[in-house]
């Protein structure tokens, strides 16, 4: 029998995916904590966007390290693309963006080469 | 559009930030529950730094060029990763993982338009 690589366990898929989550909250967090950005140290630590960002993103770059322990960095780190899907959307409901077919479409294809990833990872 | 002063940037960073998550993933083979020691664990604070630094990289780009056109450009660091992955950690690509590849590389693309 030939011998394998160590493969992805599936917990590490799932935990790297819902950091994404995570990141883009993150990231929107930090975006309109930015917004009210003001340079004194009393404003800095009130300016609970801000730190909220920075926490919920740290804690999903944590989750991130935590994950790559347990799976192969070729098919993790592609997953993290999907925060432009969650970035995407909450864009559109934070935000108000508006969005053409072309950007749904860009999703849809993030989302199929995301679980092409995901069962590649295993019946490669 | 972006001047190539601008794309050089973002292949800059693309080149640190998968070295980045190349040291990331070496890193991560040390984690333990005490988390002072990993200010120990080199190859993570390595990745950690890289990361910071690519970022630093694509942000300056920014200056120099349209977002829409520089953010699918770090889907290079998608590749590059997967490259180094094969190279220095001895990890297989099949063909589910580039089409997986290409098609999130093609969304991005999409998405920012």
């Amino acid at each position: 029998m030939k011998n394998k690589p160590k493969r992805t366990e599936t917990f590490a898929i799932f935990i790297t995916l819902f950091c994404t989550l995570l990141t883009s909250l993150g990231q929107l967090l930090l975006k309109w904590g930015s917004a009210k950005l003001e340079l004194n140290t009393w404003a800095l630590l009130t300016n609970y966007y801000l730190i909220g960002g920075v926490i919920v993103y740290g804690f999903g770059a944590v989750l991130l390290i935590i994950a790559l322990k347990y799976g192969e960095l070729s098919t993790l780190y592609p997953l993290i693309a999907l925060s432009f899907v969650w970035v995407m959307i909450l864009s559109i409901y934070f935000l108000h963006e508006q969005v053409s077919l072309l950007n749904w479409a860009g999703i849809a294809c993030i989302l199929v080469g995301v679980s092409a990833m995901g069962w590649g990872a295993n019946h490669g | 559009m972006a001047s190539s002063f601008a794309i050089l940037l973002v292949v800059i960073s693309a080149v640190f930030g998968s070295y980045g998550a190349l040291y990331l993933k070496k890193g991560s083979k040390h984690l333990s529950k005490n988390v002072f020691s990993q200010l120990t664990n080199f190859k993570l604070m390595r990745g950690i730094a890289f990361y910071v630094i690519s970022s630093i990289f694509f942000i300056t780009s920014l200056k120099f060029g349209e977002l829409s056109v520089l953010y699918p450009l770090t889907s290079l660091t998608y590749i590059g990763v997967c490259t180094l992955s094969v190279y220095k950690l001895g990890e297989r690509m099949n063909k589910f993982k580039w089409w997986g590849i290409a098609l999130i590389i093609l969304g991005i693309c999409l998405v920012r338009l």
